[in-house]
C-alpha cells in the first residue's frame, strides 16, 4: 500500500512535529530555563509561581491549539481541493470566514446594537467567549445558506462561484459596521483580524479540540471516496461512489473545520491554503490515505512554527500570525511546488 | 487769554481720546467676536497671548495684526504645518508663507474630535461649534444642551468626511485630530481652512491638555486659556508633589487582554506619565512606545503578576466575568487583592464614555482618582470622577 518513500517522510514529519511542540513549549516571549519547563508540566513546582502559570496556562495549552488549528486548516484544504478539483481552494471558499467575520464585527463593532448585546448577553458570554460564540454562528448561518442552495445544484463550480459570492456580500456587511464603529473598537477587531492561538484557555480548548478531532475523523474515513472523486464524478459513480452525499458530507466537515478554528483563532488564511501543496510536493502522491495524515502532520508542524517565530522568543513584541505565516510559508510552497513540477504534476 | 485756550486745547484732546476709544479698546484685550474698523499698521492686535509651558508639538509668535501657528507633526510622522491667523479687519501679509490662512476670531467651528469639543467647554464658547465628526460620539450635559438647538451638523457619520456637506455650510474652519485624507484636501481647495490638533501625540497629560490654548488662538481667548491652564496645572503639580513623597509606591500595571495579547500603555505614554505622577511606579516604565504596545499574556504575567494595582482595563461588569473572559487573569496578584480600576464610573448604557470626551482637558481630576487609588489617605475626601473599582 505504502511505498517506502511515504514511510520515510511520513516517519520524519512525526519527528518534526514533536520537535516544533516541544520547541513552542521551551521559547516564548519571556526566557525561562529548560528545567523549570520541564518542573512546571511534571507538576514539581508550585501552581502560583509565575514560570509555572506561564508554562501551564499560556504555552501549553496555545501549543496544542496551534496542533489541532494547523491540522484541521490542512485536512480541510485538502478535502475542499479535492472536492473542487482546484489547486486554489481552501476551507474557506464557500463564504465561511466571512460569516464569522461579520458575527464577530457584530460584537465587537457593534456594541451599540440592541440585537448583537440581545444576542450574546442571553447566551451570558462576554469577551472573547462572545466573540467566538458570534463567530460559530456567523459561519453557520453562511454555512447553512449554501448548502441549502448547493444541495440543488449540481455542477461544483457554481457552488464555488456561490460561495464566494455569499462571502463578498457578507464582507460588505462587515465594511459598513467598521465605518460606523468607535475607533476603540476598530483596535480589536483589527486584533482579531491578525489570527491568534494564545486566545484558546484549557476551558476553551475542551469544546475545541473535540470538534476538530471529529472533523478530522470525519475526512479520515471518507479517504476512499475522496480518491474516487479525484478522478472525476463519473468514474467515482462507476466505483460505486454515491457522488452527491460524499460531496454535502465532505465540504460540511470541512467547512465546520475552518468555521470552528476561524471562531477560536481568527481567520487564519495562508495554512489552509498551503498545506495540501507542500503534502503532495514531498509525498508525490495524491492517494488520499496517505495525504490526510500527512496534512495532519503538516498542518501541526506549520502552525507551531509560526507560532514561535511570532512571538519573536526573547523580545516582548509578538508579529501578528497571519503576517507570519504568509511571509515564511510562501517561499516554502514556492519551492516544493517548483521541485514538483519536475517530477509529477501537483493536483 | 491763555485759560481759554487751554480749555479749548482741552476739549480738543478730550474729543480727540473719545474718537479712538474702540481702538484703544481693541489693543487693551484680544477681540473674542467680530473685526476691527479701521487699521492701524502700529497696534498690536492681541494684547492676551498664550505661551506653550509643556506641549512639545505647537508654537506660537504675535506679531502686531496676525499669529503664526507650527504644528510640529500634522499627522503621526507627517510633516510640520504652519497655520497665519490674520485678524479679521487687518490686510493679510503678504511676506508670509503659511500652508492655511485663518481669519480670527472664527465664528463657527467644525470639531473632528470630542477633545475639541471639550475644550470649547472650558472656554465658554461652545456656541461656536457648528459640526462635529459624529453626534453619538458627544457626551455631557453642556454639549447635549448645544446639539439640542440643531445648530451642530454631523460631517462624518460613517468614518468618511462628506467634504460637500463641509464645503456648502462654509465654517470658518475645520480642526481635524491630526489626519490626511482626500476629502480634506478637497475641502481646502474649496477655501476652507483644515488645520490639525494633534494634542494626542504628547507625551504627558500636562501636554495634552495645554492644547485648549491652541484652540483659544482662533477664537482670540488667550487669556482665558492661559488662566484655566495655570490654575489646573498648579493644581496638579501640588497634588503630584505631595503623592510623589508618600510611601509605600505601589507596583501598577495596565492594559487587558484580547486573546491572549495584552494592550498595554507604553512606558512613554502619557498614561506612564500619570501613574509616575500620582505616585505609583508602572511595570513597564522601561517599555519604549509613545502610545500603546501590545505585549504577550507571559510577558505581562511575568512582569506584573506581583503588581499591586491595575487600571485601565475596562469591558467588565465584575471580577468573576473578567474569569470568564480570560481565566489567566487569577495569575495577577491586583486581581486577587480587588484591585482592578476601570474608568468607567460615567460609562453609559450606549457604550458611550464621557472620561473620552472631558478628561484630556482635566488631567488634574485623572490625577487626583489615581492618587485616591495609590496613596488613599492622602486624599479621602475626594470623590472619584472617572475610576470605580472592578466590583466582586
Amino acid at each position: 500500500m505504502s511505498s517506502s518513500r511515504e514511510i520515510t517522510v511520513l516517519s520524519g514529519l512525526v519527528v518534526l512535529l514533536a520537535a516544533a511542540f516541544l520547541a513552542s513549549l521551551i521559547l516564548g516571549s519571556t526566557s525561562v530555563p529548560l528545567r523549570q519547563v520541564l518542573d512546571a508540566l511534571t507538576g514539581v513546582s508550585n501552581g502560583t509561581d509565575p514560570v509555572a502559570i506561564v508554562v501551564r496556562t499560556i504555552r501549553l495549552p496555545r501549543a496544542l491549539t496551534a496542533l489541532f488549528a494547523g491540522a484541521a486548516l490542512g485536512v480541510a484544504a485538502l478535502q475542499m481541493q479535492t472536492l473542487f478539483r482546484n489547486p486554489l481552494a481552501d476551507p474557506f471558499v464557500l463564504g465561511i470566514s466571512a460569516g464569522a467575520s461579520f458575527g464577530v464585527a457584530l460584537v465587537v463593532l457593534g456594541s451599540g446594537l440592541g440585537a448583537t448585546a440581545g444576542f450574546t448577553g442571553a447566551l451570558g458570554l462576554r469577551g472573547d467567549a462572545a466573540i467566538t460564540a458570534a463567530a460559530v454562528a456567523g459561519a453557520l448561518a453562511v454555512l447553512g445558506l449554501v448548502t441549502l442552495v448547493a444541495a440543488r445544484v449540481g455542477n461544483p463550480a457554481t457552488v464555488l462561484i456561490l460561495g464566494l459570492m455569499f462571502g463578498y456580500a457578507v464582507s460588505a456587511l462587515v465594511t459598513v459596521l467598521v465605518a460606523f464603529s468607535q475607533p476603540e473598537r476598530l483596535q480589536q477587531w483589527a486584533q482579531w483580524g491578525f489570527g491568534s492561538f494564545s486566545g484558546v484557555t484549557w476551558q476553551r480548548l475542551r469544546l475545541f479540540a473535540p470538534l476538530t478531532i471529529v472533523g478530522l475523523l470525519m475526512a479520515a474515513v471518507a479517504t476512499k471516496q475522496l480518491n474516487a472523486l479525484l478522478l472525476g464524478e463519473h468514474y467515482a459513480r462507476s466505483m460505486g461512489v454515491a457522488v452527491r452525499p460524499v460531496r454535502m458530507m465532505t465540504m460540511t466537515g470541512a467547512s465546520l473545520l475552518g468555521a470552528v478554528v476561524t471562531a477560536f483563532c481568527g481567520p487564519i488564511a495562508f495554512l489552509g491554503i498551503a498545506v495540501p501543496h507542500i503534502c503532495r510536493g514531498l509525498l508525490g502522491t495524491s492517494d488520499h490515505r496517505v495525504l490526510v495524515p500527512a496534512a495532519v502532520l503538516i498542518g501541526g508542524i506549520a502552525a507551531l512554527a509560526a507560532q514561535t517565530l511570532a512571538l519573536l522568543p526573547g523580545a516582548t513584541g509578538v508579529l501578528p500570525l497571519n503576517a507570519v505565516m504568509a511571509l515564511l510559508g510562501a517561499p516554502v510552497v514556492v519551492v516544493v511546488l517548483l521541485r514538483a513540477r519536475r517530477g509529477t504534476a501537483a493536483v | 487769554m491763555p485759560r481759554i485756550r487751554l480749555l479749548m486745547w482741552g476739549v480738543a484732546y478730550a474729543s480727540v481720546a473719545v474718537l479712538a476709544r474702540p481702538h484703544a479698546a481693541a489693543t487693551t484685550a484680544n477681540l473674542t467676536t467680530g473685526c476691527v474698523r479701521g487699521f492701524d499698521r502700529n497696534a498690536d492686535y492681541f494684547p492676551d497671548k498664550a505661551r506653550f509651558e509643556d506641549a512639545g508639538d505647537v508654537r506660537v509668535e504675535y506679531r502686531k495684526s496676525y499669529k503664526v501657528v507650527t504644528v510640529r507633526e500634522a499627522y503621526s510622522g507627517g510633516p510640520a504645518e504652519r497655520y497665519l491667523l490674520v485678524q479679521c479687519g487687518t490686510p493679510p501679509p503678504r511676506d508670509e508663507a503659511a500652508d492655511q490662512t485663518i481669519t480670527i476670531p472664527i465664528s463657527s467651528l467644525y470639531a473632528a474630535s470630542p477633545t475639541h469639543v471639550s475644550s470649547l467647554v472650558d472656554l465658554g464658547r461652545l456656541e461656536a461649534l457648528t459640526g462635529v465628526s459624529r453626534l453619538r460620539d458627544l457626551t455631557g450635559g453642556e454639549i447635549a444642551r448645544r446639539v439640542a438647538t440643531g445648530r451642530v451638523r454631523e460631517f462624518a457619520a460613517a468614518s468618511v468626511i462628506d467634504s460637500e456637506l463641509v464645503v456648502s455650510q462654509r465654517p470658518s474652519m475645520l480642526m481635524t485630530g491630526g489626519a490626511d485624507s482626500a476629502p480634506l484636501s478637497v475641502i481646502r481647495s474649496a477655501g476652507i481652512p483644515v488645520v490639525a490638533n494633534t494634542e494626542w501625540l504628547e507625551h504627558t497629560a500636562l501636554a495634552r491638555a495645554e492644547w485648549v490654548k491652541f484652540v483659544a488662538l482662533f477664537l482670540n481667548e488667550e487669556r482665558r486659556a492661559q488662566t484655566l491652564y495655570g490654575e489646573m496645572k498648579s493644581r496638579y503639580r501640588a497634588l503630584s508633589a505631595r503623592a510623589k513623597a508618600a510611601s509605600p509606591q505601589p507596583s501598577v500595571m495596565t492594559g487587558r487582554s484580547t486573546n491572549g495579547m495584552f494592550v498595554i500603555a507604553g512606558g512613554r505614554s502619557y498614561v506612564a506619565a500619570l501613574i509616575a505622577d500620582a505616585g505609583g511606579r508602572y511595570v513597564w516604565a522601561d517599555n519604549a512606545a509613545a502610545g500603546t504596545a501590545s505585549v504577550d499574556l507571559e510577558a505581562q504575567v511575568r512582569r506584573a503578576a506581583n503588581a499591586d494595582i491595575w487600571i485601565n482595563g475596562g469591558g467588565w461588569s465584575n471580577r468573576t466575568q473578567m474569569l470568564q473572559d480570560e481565566p489567566r487573569y487569577a495569575a495577577f496578584k491586583a486581581y486577587r487583592t480587588g484591585q482592578v480600576w476601570v474608568y468607567e464610573r460615567r460609562l453609559q448604557a450606549s457604550g458611550h464614555n464621557e472620561y473620552w470626551t472631558r478628561s484630556v482637558t482635566h488631567p488634574d481630576v485623572v490625577l487626583a482618582d489615581l492618587v485616591r487609588i495609590f496613596h488613599p489617605p492622602l486624599m479621602s475626601n475626594h470623590e472619584f470622577m472617572w475610576y470605580m473599582a472592578v466590583p466582586k
